[in-house]
């Protein structure tokens, strides 16, 4: 039935494949029909070939480059479609080689003689190149002209090329043309001119056989097509005789001689090549010494270290076994069906269409018996054993090449030794293979190496129908274990290529055998098949062994549902792993005669799988498939998923936890009250005790870590089915996972646990005791002992479900308990400080309109004040900025409160008897929030910066309205559910009355036109760019209400270290103070309101001694701070306003900061910015020329040089005209080493006082 | 190479034959091969060498090489024998003379053992001839009912006119079509 069938499933994967292929090098593109690029191909083409060959080139280096490139990416596209080019392929050919073919006479034998190629010729070689390894030299070797006038010609120029340093390209391609020429029909002997006629030596061979061995020590591509060509010619009639013993004997010394390893490879592919194109009864003689030559390279370790040589050697074993067998179809071969289909046809159609019955030949003549009984030389079993060895072999190509030889062989080997052949092979399967206890075949020490080799042979074999059926019973169980061959050695897994080639196997059955024969062993096949195409782990396999069932399904018809499947299961379908898993083998479970196989596939096979990844996909998979099937999942799978979990093995162990949870969870909620029923009472049992029975050493040893996340899961899914626990013990022993699993130091791994914890206590509840007397010690400052335990009960605390009448009284507490952690710098861990700010956040969400129920506004009061607080986090530690965790928590908290807690406000105090007027959020709080996270958005973090305008972006535009819920995820019970799915539609249909109006924005901020010009809503900005946030934000500077705050994040941001940030900071700071009016005087004249508050310079003066004020004391501040002043200073902008502001604090400031500083770094920034002052001139220039005088004898020679130089700088850039004294100061501060010891220097330094008219201070122990 | 790439290249494999067309010089190899090719066939001399030509017939690509058939050149068929899917056995049904030199190359050839498996077409050409033999005519002259070893049909054609040019190279392509997959 199978071979009338109409279905074609083939046409549609291998259009599909192919355009993957092609879209994995080329994305963009689509798949090409037809060679769209034609014209532009061709007319380049004619263009490269209309220069002049010989002679000077016509066009430079880059303008060849640029033609040879375009071209090569215009064909270049097509190599995986390379077909495509045929129509054109002849043309292309001959456009190039029409010149060449002329080029290549005149230089040898024509006008031109002696003269050299030029570029342009080597662009026409090399393009020809290119297009035979596009599509193939085989196929444009036959465009190539075969004259006889050419040979001459083409041999003349490839001798020139020997010594030459043309490109490689010349050389192969006259090769693969001089080696389709010599197939000429005629004597060579009556073309070439200087021939003999007594001697049976053609001079032009021999020298051709000459030249082109000087081309097999090549490394390149020329190797392999000199070659072909020195195999062509010496298999011609009249050359094999004479010249092809002399090559093998040449051949056998070069190789005894030590050769380089690529001259062996070039002898040994010749070698090949002759006895795939000669004729047996020349060759034979040849063969037989040939064994020896083999075992001598064998012998090599220098040879058979390299892999193509092996391929070669076996591959010339296999031609040389060919070559000692007759040539023929072996009659014993199973065939598929009548061969003579054709005339089978004929018969019935007819007659007057068709040809006569009796034109055409009956079926080939069967062989007879007589025919087994040939003579099998003995050398084939030398043959057979090396193939047999290159089967296991370490090297692909070498298993392929043996394989394949394997198939050929076979094919001519009399059946009884043909079937001894399979019979070896087969046993390859069974090499280390040990038993299991329960008598399965162990293939965990299996070489994966043996069993691609062995399935490889299989497949050949029974492609060629050389696989008798009989064998199929002993094989089939092999290729089964083989489809499914995962193991994993040391740090990496093997079996990917058996797992494919079981695959190929599986797809030559199809081509081989009736379904008649496969009949019995459908079920297992198509059962593996389709668990590998669903399940496996990699990509390959998935689509390579549903390319298997598809062909299958079309040649056979007997795969239950196979065209159903195969339409489900495609290429593309089984691409996405998770795809695969989770929506197509749930699809296919559907089919009764898969599911059960699935199951126990998934149990067997992917459960215990050693990649994590897959064991976690394969747990939701079982979930899927197992409510399919309530009652095999109840008295089957979820039975053997318990047993397992008692397993030693830690993946089996981790696989089957999460697998049991998730199934128990999705199986329970599809049964609802039969459940309990359906389960036997032993299993519920047991599967309680998997929690409790785990050992320790699973929960404390190495890989503990999967093993405790197994848990969690396993936990939070029993705990979301509302799991009946009838034993306190195992409620105890889950809340002893969970606590001990918040105490671990993986960070992952506590964020686990603290889900798990929210899901056992909205299910089993929590007591007063066990939250204040346990829980919160290991929390709160002081009492905590362990730091990991602090940060995961912190997280804990975060996810009860305070909205909830019995746990609402505690939520002052808690809050209380996750604020003092959360400003604890001292004691706690920036993780834990970071969790407790996200634990707060997550009750606010968790309470969302509830809020002002539970939370009373002085606790409202307490959490804001929190969020505020931490964004005076700076700490840092080994890891760097650690504070940035908890003030980006800290905003992500703020982005969260705020729009609530403000629509709160809103809808309480707009009420219609509004008698609770008060209101949570102040306007003050209102827009301290927006100047905390300004200050941040200009902060040197890119990642803050970000977070920063996140935040601000929801908060700027949040609206009264309640924003339209599309998922009910975050709230938790069922009943709330509801009253917010209620919420919800009653909001949309008001949110339709008021379409037309404009939307009531929550932040009572001023200056809102400024804020949102700046941070606008769908922006494209990049704020992770500093180049573009700082420009914008700057403008803000002049919102008084905002200015402190963002002057220091600007202030830290362009003081900072980071050259580029620095750069994009300051510099557009510096600008925008330039710019700015100098008094208040100013600006009225300049005309300002107070809608558009303007920034004056004094103004940001007093705003500078504000951040001193506020952050003295603090170097991360003050630094920066110091480096500013003195790029204001050196801008000139800060001088602009003498006499309209008073400087002296700020030398005072500037003087305190050098007192008992060890910071040189700080240092440097003072005396520059007392350099930048001094510029003032009068009192303060000299109160500060005393202070520089004291540092330039300061115990740190660095700060010393620092002084001399910036002094000498400063003093020489003063507008005053040079006199002698101020010479003699600029010469001592630039000729002494400053480096010397200070006693040295001291003196020195005090000749400097009477020359800057100074008077020299008294000594004083303080002023050292 | 994994089972993926092993699909590709035999599909793309599968679809292609590689036929050899042979016989007597003046048998109207050339002139077949330029009739199916659409060529110009008024100017045809003897093949001093070969012509290779790729077509497309039933969604098979055929490289048909044709060789030169003077006595002289014989010898060097070999030459071309390597991997032949299908053979094209011409002959020049109005020259009765050299039938039985016909019938002895036909034989000499098909001992051959690398062409072993060939579909063998047999066309009775240049029936437009006066004097021309029919097909079975020929059939019983070459002693095609002996060949047990290929495949063969015969057909009557011409050349000239193009008649039953089609339907061999239908018959000689679904022959090969039918088993390649079994064979190398």
């Amino acid at each position: 039935m199978s071979e009338e069938q109409p279905f074609d499933i083939e046409a549609i994967p291998d259009q599909a494949q192919e355009e993957d292929l092609y879209n994995v090098y080329n994305p963009i593109e689509k798949t090409a029909s037809h060679f769209l690029h034609a014209p532009q191909v061709l007319s380049d083409l004619r263009t490269m070939a209309s220069f002049p060959f010989v002679g000077p080139c016509e066009l430079d280096l880059r303008q060849r480059w640029t033609l040879k490139l375009n071209l090569s990416t215009l064909i270049g596209k097509y190599q995986y479609q390379s077909y495509l080019l045929d129509p054109c392929l002849e043309e292309m050919v001959s456009i190039l080689i029409t010149p060449i073919r002329k080029v290549v006479q005149d230089i040898t034998i024509g006008d031109l003689k002696g003269q050299p190629i030029n570029e342009h010729g080597l662009d026409a070689f090399y393009m020809l190149y290119f297009i035979s390894k596009t599509r193939g030299y085989k196929t444009v070797v036959k465009f190539l002209p075969h004259e006889v006038a050419d040979i001459e010609p083409a041999f003349e120029f490839l001798k020139t090329l020997e010594n030459s340093r043309v490109p490689w390209e010349t050389g192969y391609v006259l090769l693969i043309w001089l080696s389709l020429m010599c197939m000429i029909p005629f004597d060579l002997k009556t073309i070439d001119s200087q021939v003999e006629k007594t001697s049976e030596r053609i001079p032009l061979v021999d020298q051709m056989i000459e030249t082109a061995k000087s081309f097999l020590n090549k490394a390149g591509k020329d190797r392999d097509g000199a070659s072909l060509f020195l195999a062509r010619l010496l298999t011609r009639k009249d050359t094999c005789g004479v010249y092809l013993p002399e090559f093998v004997e040449w051949s056998k010394t070069t190789l005894g001689s030590n050769p380089v390893v690529f001259q062996a490879i070039g002898i040994m592919g010749t070698l090949c090549w002759i006895f795939k194109l000669g004729q047996r009864e020349v060759l034979l003689p040849i063969a037989e010494g040939l064994e020896a030559l083999l075992t001598y390279i064998e012998s090599r370790d220098a040879f058979m270290s390299n892999s193509m040589l092996k391929k070669l050697v076996v591959k010339l074993s296999q031609r040389v076994g060919l070559c000692l067998l007759k040539p023929r179809v072996a009659a014993w071969r199973y065939q598929r069906g009548s061969r003579s289909l054709a005339s089978n046809l004929m018969i019935n159609s007819n007659s007057s269409e068709g040809i006569n019955a009796n034109k055409i030949s009956t079926a080939i003549a069967e062989e007879t018996e007589d025919d087994e009984d040939f003579d099998v030389p003995e050398a084939i079993e030398n043959v057979v054993e090396r193939l047999m060895n290159g089967l296991r072999d370490r090297d692909t190509i070498v298993r392929w090449s043996a394989a394949k030889g394997m198939g050929r062989i076979s094919n001519r080997l009399p059946k009884d030794m043909a079937d001894d052949v399979v019979g070896s092979i087969l046993e390859l399967f069974s090499e280390d293979v040990f038993q299991l206890p329960n008598g399965e075949p162990d293939v965990s020490s299996v070489s994966e190496h043996t069993w691609h080799g062995a399935c490889l042979a299989v497949a050949e074999l029974s492609r060629r129908g050389l696989l008798l059926p009989h064998r199929l019973k002993e094989l089939i169980p092999w290729i089964i274990l083989a489809l499914k061959f995962d193991v994993k050695r040391g740090a990496h897994s093997v079996g990917g290529n058996v797992r494919d080639s079981a695959c190929y196997v599986c797809w030559s059955f199809a081509r081989a055998y009736t379904p008649e024969i496969l009949e019995e062993h459908v079920r297992k096949l198509s059962n593996t098949l389709i668990a590998v195409s669903v399940f496996d782990r990699d990509i390959n396999i998935r689509r390579a062994s549903s390319a298997a069932f598809q062909e299958n399904v079309g040649r056979m018809g007997i795969f239950p549902h196979g065209i159903e499947i195969v339409t489900i299961a495609d290429y593309f379908s089984l691409g996405n792993i998770t795809n695969s898993f989770l929506n197509i083998a749930p699809t296919i479970a559907e089919f009764v005669e898969y599911r059960r196989y699935l199951s126990q596939h998934l149990l067997e096979f992917v459960i215990p799988h050693w990649d994590i990844a897959v064991r976690e996909i394969a747990a939701d998979a079982m979930a899927k498939i197992a409510v399919l099937d309530l009652d095999y999942a109840c008295s089957d799978i979820i039975p053997t998923l318990t047993k397992m979990t008692s397993s030693l093995d830690p993946a089996i162990r981790h696989g089957s936890l999460i697998t049991l949870g998730k199934t128990c969870k999705a199986v329970k909620e599809k049964c609802g009250q039969e459940f309990e029923q359906k389960v036997s009472k032993e299993t519920l049992e047991s599967i309680s005790k998997v929690v409790p029975t785990v050992p320790e050493f699973a929960l404390t040893g190495f890989g503990s870590e999967h093993v405790r996340q197994a848990l969690c899961i396993h936990i939070t899914c029993l705990s979301e089915a509302g799991w009946p626990i009838s034993d306190n013990a195992v409620l105890e022993s889950w809340k002893n996972i969970i606590y001990t699993t918040l105490e671990r130091t993986e960070e992952p791994l506590q964020r686990m646990a603290a889900d798990t914890f929210r899901a056992a206590v909205a299910q089993y509840g929590i007591t007063n005791s066990e939250l204040f007397d346990q829980y919160v010690p290991k929390v709160l400052p002081g009492l905590a002992s362990d730091r990991f335990a602090q940060s995961g009960f912190a997280l804990a605390l975060g996810e009860i479900d305070y909205a909830q009448k019995d746990y609402s009284p505690w939520i002052a507490k808690i809050i209380d308990v996750l604020a003092k952690t959360a400003v604890a710098t001292n004691v706690t861990t920036a993780e834990a400080r970071r969790n407790s700010i996200n634990s707060v956040t997550n009750i606010i969400k968790v309470l969302d309109r509830k809020y002002r129920q539970v939370v009373s506004a002085e606790l409202s009061r307490t959490i804001l004040n929190l969020y505020f607080e931490v964004f005076n986090d700076y700490s840092i530690d080994h890891r760097g900025d650690v504070g940035s965790w908890i003030r980006e928590a800290s905003m992500q908290g703020l982005k969260v409160m705020f729009p609530l807690v403000a629509r709160l406000d809103y809808e309480a105090t707009h009420a219609q008897n509004a008698q609770d007027t008060q209101r949570y959020l102040s306007d003050e709080d209102h827009a301290v929030i927006l100047a905390k996270l300004l200050q941040q958005c200009v902060e040197k973090i890119d990642r803050i910066r970000a977070s920063a305008a996140d935040a601000m972006v929801a908060i700027l535009y949040a609206e009264t309205e309640w924003p339209t819920v599309t998922d009910t995820t975050t709230t938790t019970t069922s009943e709330e559910t509801a009253t917010a799915a209620a919420t919800v539609t009653t909001t949309d249909t008001t949110k339709t009355d008021k379409m037309e109006k404009d939307p009531v924005y929550l932040l009572r901020a001023s200056h809102r036109p400024q804020l949102t010009e700046v941070i606008r809503k769908n922006d494209d900005m990049n704020w992770l760019q500093a180049s573009e946030v700082y420009p914008r934000v700057v403008q803000l500077l002049n919102l008084p209400e905002y200015r402190l705050d963002l002057l220091t994040g600007f202030v830290i941001s362009a003081g900072g270290l980071t050259e580029s940030l620095v750069r994009h900071s300051s510099a557009c700071l510096i600008e925008f103070i330039s710019n700015v009016p100098i008094t208040k005087k100013d600006l009225e004249a300049e005309g300002g309101d107070d809608d558009n508050p303007r920034l004056t310079l004094v103004e940001f003066g007093e705003e500078i001694m504000n951040i001193v004020a506020k952050y003295e004391g603090q170097d991360r501040v003050i630094v920066p701070l110091l480096e500013v002043l003195d790029m204001l200073f050196e801008s000139g902008c800060m001088l602009m306003m003498e006499g309209e502001y008073d400087f002296a604090p700020m030398v005072r400031f500037v003087r305190r900061q050098t007192i008992k500083c060890k910071d040189t770094r700080k240092l440097s920034a003072c005396i520059r910015t007392y350099c930048g002052l001094c510029a003032l001139g009068g009192k303060i220039k000299n109160a500060i020329l005393l202070e520089l005088l004291r540092l330039l004898v300061h115990p740190f020679p660095k700060i010393r040089r620092a002084t001399a130089d910036s002094m000498y700088l400063m003093l020489n850039s003063s507008v005053e005209d040079p006199t002698p004294e101020s010479e003699k100061v600029a010469e001592i501060l630039v000729n002494s080493d400053w480096n010397q010891s200070v006693a040295q220097l001291t003196p020195l330094r005090d000749q400097l006082y009477p020359l800057l008219n100074l008077e020299k201070p008294k000594p004083t122990p303080a002023a050292k | 190479m994994g089972l993926l790439t092993i699909l590709k290249k035999n599909r793309q494999k599968e679809k292609e034959i590689r036929l050899l067309m042979l016989g007597l010089d003046n048998a109207g190899k050339t002139t077949i091969l330029k009739r199916i090719n659409g060529e110009d066939i008024d100017t045809i001399s003897p093949t001093l060498g070969f012509n290779i030509k790729t077509l497309e017939h039933k969604g098979f690509k055929m490289n048909i090489w044709d060789v030169g058939g003077q006595k002289s050149i014989r010898s060097y068929w070999r030459n071309y024998f390597e991997q032949t899917d299908g053979l094209v056995w011409v002959v020049d049904s109005a020259d009765r003379l050299r039938l039985e030199d016909c019938k002895k190359e036909l034989h000499e050839l098909l001992k051959e053992e690398r062409l072993s498996g060939a579909s063998l077409l047999v066309f009775a050409n240049k029936q437009d001839l006066p004097g021309a033999l029919n097909d079975d005519q020929i059939r019983e002259a070459l002693e095609l009912d002996s060949i047990q070893t290929h495949h063969w049909a015969i057909l009557a054609c011409s050349a000239k006119t193009g008649a039953h040019l089609l339907k061999g190279m239908d018959w000689i392509v679904g022959d090969i079509g039918s088993r390649i997959y079994l064979l190398d």
